[in-house]
């Protein structure tokens, strides 16, 4: 029950990338496509994250602040911020399997 | 670490995300006040009726009647279960609901219908919503039958005129608007046939709710496809409305016995008597039938 939970507990962000600006920069629509193809893996991986992880990266990359503005809004150090910034990345390269097989995830 | 950086990078938003444009294109052209002079409200017709619209409820009624007659014979013969129809009865049974005045029954066979590429379900739709004033719906189901592309007109050679072919259109629009032109609404006749089926349907579809109350699709009721076989083959031969008002005076919603056949007044009437009893009295007084409704 309590993994039911957890698997409950995760924010649907798949919606997201449909309204990135690379989707809107991309030229054809199959290089439209191809982009939202890729940015709904990442946003699964995001959403999958540990919750403090999750949050910088959003703030961070979806939404384009700066690590320091992240780490205002959020109210931790900067140190902190930075560190699961990394941290993030970190769990995301696993989880999005980009090594072996891109594009796949390995949930 | 530098491709996670870089997919990163690219799930950032835009400041102000737009909602996709519409699947079909939004024409002003009748939007009210929008080039066109300025509306006075009150107005002196605020609903002016369009002819257009008249013209479509008539040729709905011409399409629908021509229908019912000439093809449910063979339409509704394919049942592909006791309740649902085949794309073409499916059709046939919307022509049915749309002459017995159940537009939203009409309306569902035929979308059921016109998703199976049934191009007479699409363009009875099409005259549907055009009959009610809704051009861009009606827009909408007239591309989808296709009715522009198919057929190629056909060259012809009229007599006389040596070397100068015609062509002829052959669409669904132009024969139908013919027909309906042939055909005058005072003297054209009902048939026998969609009298008698249109008293049966509504019948078997106001079953079908109290028998499929969960349902909000119009059902018809319980063998429906056996009475209408039945309905069919009694009433196949064409007579106009005045012979069979006679019959049905005398036949009447109430079952004649079969001694009172003696006081009919001509041989043929009598001649169609001996068959009619078995078919058409039992089809109407079907035990569920009379059972089911309130």
């Amino acid at each position: 029950m309590v993994f039911v939970k957890a698997e409950q507990a995760h924010p649907e962000l798949a919606a997201a990338a449909f309204s990135t600006v690379a989707q809107q920069e991309a030229g054809d629509p199959a290089d439209r496509l191809r982009q939202i193809a890729e940015s709904l893996q990442v946003f699964h991986g995001i959403s999958r994250l540990p919750d403090h992880q999750m949050d910088i990266t959003i703030l961070q990359y979806t939404c384009g602040m700066s690590v320091a503005t992240a780490a205002a809004v959020l109210g931790v150090p900067y140190a902190s911020a930075s560190s699961d910034s990394r941290h993030a990345a970190r769990t995301l390269d696993a989880l999005l399997d980009l090594h072996d097989r891109p594009g796949e995830t390995s949930s | 670490m530098s491709l996670i950086h870089e997919l990163l990078e690219r799930t950032l938003l835009l400041k102000e995300a737009s909602a996709p444009s519409d699947v079909v294109p939004y024409q002003h052209d009748s939007a009210p006040g929008d080039g066109a002079a300025p509306q006075v409200w009150p107005a002196a017709d605020p609903f002016p009726r369009d002819p257009d619209e008249d013209d479509a409820a008539y040729d709905l009624q011409t399409l629908c009647e021509t229908l019912v007659t000439q093809t449910a014979a063979v339409s509704l013969s394919g049942f592909l279960t006791e309740h649902l129809p085949q794309p073409s009865g499916a059709r046939i049974l919307g022509c049915i609901l749309h002459l017995a005045d159940a537009e939203d029954g009409a309306r569902f066979w035929w979308q059921y219908a016109a998703g199976a590429e049934d191009d007479a379900a699409s363009y009875c739709l099409y005259l549907h919503h055009l009959a009610l004033g809704e051009t861009h719906t009606a827009d909408w189901w007239r591309q989808q039958t296709r009715a522009d592309i198919q057929p190629a007109p056909e060259t012809v050679n009229l007599p006389g005129t040596t070397g100068r072919a015609a062509t002829v259109d052959t669409s669904l629009p132009t024969v139908l608007r013919t027909l309906s032109r042939l055909l005058n609404a005072a003297s054209r006749p009902r048939t026998e046939v969609v009298t008698a089926v249109m008293e049966y349907v509504p019948n078997a579809l106001a079953d079908g709710y109290a028998e499929n109350p969960d349902f909000e699709i119009p059902l018809p009721g319980p063998h429906f496809a056996e009475h209408i076989t039945a309905i069919l083959a009694a009433t196949a031969r064409p007579h106009t409305i005045a012979s069979f008002a006679k019959k049905t005076r005398k036949l009447g919603l109430r079952r004649r016995t079969p001694h009172s056949r003696a006081n009919l007044p001509r041989p043929e009437d009598a001649a169609r008597g001996s068959h009619e009893p078995n078919t058409l009295p039992k089809v109407a007084t079907h035990p569920r039938q009379s059972a089911a409704r309130p």
